[in-house]
């Protein structure tokens, strides 16, 4: 089983890396990446300016750097939700609407090794993608201000991580219920940024608060384990300090819940597919 | 392998995963609603929010028009010793036991159920006299209830008020980035009804101070900076628009006076 799993990755691997989708990501994370190099270098006066708006003698060289990588997570936690509906919306209902799954179900291989296989496939690209990011945002910031706060970088690349599985799951439990690819497109871009952010809109109104429990708010802790600023809701939270332990567990916990829910979702889905 | 039996297995798995998680999370959500942030604990309108360091032990203030408060951090109190309060109140009628969550005040004489409001007790605790900074105060009543490890002594007023922001969930919770709690004292002001200024924000450690002024008009602005530029070891750091930030080191008592007097016209 192993060894079907990896020729499977390795045929997956290639398909994703020589697609259009995956070219069109990378050109879109270099072109992402030397706009905020540009606006970090252009305006890092800016980054003081803000801080000193809340305590000027705290402001050092370690805030600022974090504060800086703060706005570089800003447009990180974007990253893997567009890259998983480019490698995820399409990955099952493709099979379908392109007739490749008349071919592949008739092989001596499982579908849960197809789909995993696939999954992972998807994973490494977007993560290969997400890291390019990740390295600039490095090496900016320690050029910019001489140091980097290394632990809050890698507990920020970590929960990366996990968002990234995690929403690559939701994006194949999504495509698992289609069989055309525009209508996965379609569905995981409503339900991430429009149903998840009017449900948002109406707890904080009500609440004064946002709702810990959507994905796209447990994304944000890879910002906040940076600065913990919370700006989506009607009443911000603001702190200097990083995110507490509590928060990113509640976060990290939230993630996992939608990873495991929606890969088992999507396995019994493909498991019941009909090539048609 | 049979289809039912994998399906089987993958939903125990899932359910496995997902229902412990689920778990962890509500925990950790109301835990977390509960909040560590003892600005949970102030009123979204208070007109004055403070945090004070006193060797380790964290307290927070709030205060508006008609009720203040303090808010303490049971799980900070390893530094203050409860039978020095009791001696200060005259009386040695006043005992601790425990800590945190598990915080209880137990009455012997003065300290008596004031009343239940909202599935909370309220304390109080009569005749209470103390002195600090000059002022003596004898006979007051201070009432106080506690919540997950939190206690908030004020007046009656700041006590509706405090646990009406926490259920209503109208707390202060957004003004914590204007507290510095790396410095012994910070005070944040805001929507003053004072002629000259509408918010202070100000932070000390040891003896110096550093802070932010923000004006109603630019002569009141001007007059605060050609008095205060005469005032030994203050200095501006920037001015934007209505809104100027400063330090002020070696602060002593006459140094403070005459920042309250520029700050107040006088």
């Amino acid at each position: 089983m192993t060894s079907k799993f990896a020729v499977a990755f390795s045929y997956y691997f290639k398909n994703y890396y020589r697609s259009r989708s995956f070219y069109l990501m990378l050109a879109l994370i270099v072109l992402i990446t030397a706009i905020m190099s540009y606006f970090s270098f252009r305006y890092q006066g800016k980054i003081d300016n803000f801080l000193s708006r809340f305590d000027s003698a705290a402001i050092n060289a370690s805030l600022k750097s974090r504060a800086l990588d703060y706005i570089w997570s800003f447009v990180l936690v974007d990253i893997p939700v567009y890259a998983a509906v480019f490698f995820g919306s399409p990955s099952i209902s493709s099979e379908i609407e392109d007739r490749t799954a008349f071919h592949i179900f008739s092989l001596p291989v499982g579908r849960v090794t197809i789909l995993t296989a696939k999954y992972a496939a998807a994973y490494a690209v977007t993560v290969l993608i997400s890291i390019i990011y990740l390295i600039i945002e490095a090496v900016i910031t320690r050029t910019i201000y001489g140091t980097l706060d290394l632990k809050a970088f890698l507990i920020s690349f970590l929960i990366t991580l996990i968002f990234i599985a995690s929403v690559l799951a939701f994006t194949f439990f999504i495509s698992s219920i289609f069989n055309r690819n525009i209508y996965a497109y379609i569905t995981v871009l409503i339900i991430y940024f429009l149903v998840f952010n009017a449900v948002d809109v109406i707890t904080s109104l009500l609440y004064s608060t946002t709702s810990p429990f959507l994905l796209n708010n447990a994304a944000n802790i890879i910002m906040e384990v940076f600065v913990n600023i919370n700006l989506f809701t009607f009443s911000p939270t603001i702190s200097l300090s990083p995110a507490g332990t509590s928060q990113i567990l509640l976060a990290v916990a939230v993630m996992i819940v939608y990873l495991a829910a929606s890969l088992a979702a999507a396995a019994i889905l493909f498991e019941n597919k009909e090539a048609k | 392998m049979n289809v039912l039996f994998k399906r089987l297995i993958i939903i125990a798995v899932a359910v496995a995963i997902v229902v412990p998680a689920v778990y962890y999370a509500i925990s950790l959500n109301n835990a977390n609603q509960k909040q560590s942030d003892p600005l949970y604990y102030a009123p979204y309108d208070s007109s004055m929010i403070g945090y004070v360091n006193y060797n380790g032990t964290h307290l927070y203030v709030f205060a508006q028009n008609r009720s203040f408060g303090i808010i303490l951090d049971t799980s900070s109190l390893t530094n203050l010793n409860f039978s020095k309060i009791a001696s200060l109140t005259g009386n040695t009628n006043l005992s601790s036991s425990g800590k945190g969550s598990s915080f209880n005040i137990t009455a012997k004489t003065n300290l008596s159920l004031y009343a239940s409001y909202r599935n909370y007790n309220i304390y109080v605790i009569k005749n209470i006299s103390f002195s600090f900074a000059g002022v003596s105060l004898g006979n007051q009543s201070v009432y106080l209830y506690e919540d997950n490890g939190f206690v908030v002594i004020g007046n009656i007023n700041g006590i509706f008020d405090s646990i009406n922001a926490t259920i209503n969930g109208r707390n202060a919770v957004s003004y914590s980035g204007y507290i510095n709690t790396s410095a012994n004292v910070s005070i944040a002001m805001f929507n003053l009804t004072n002629r000259f200024v509408r918010s202070i924000y100000v932070n000390m450690t040891g003896y110096n101070m550093t802070g932010r002024l923000v004006f109603t008009n630019y002569t009141y602005e001007s007059y605060f900076i050609s008095v205060m530029s005469n005032i030994k070891g203050f200095s501006i750091t920037s001015v934007n628009d209505l809104s100027i930030t400063f330090r002020m080191n070696d602060i002593d008592i006459t140094s403070a006076y005459q920042l309250i007097g520029a700050v107040n016209d006088q």
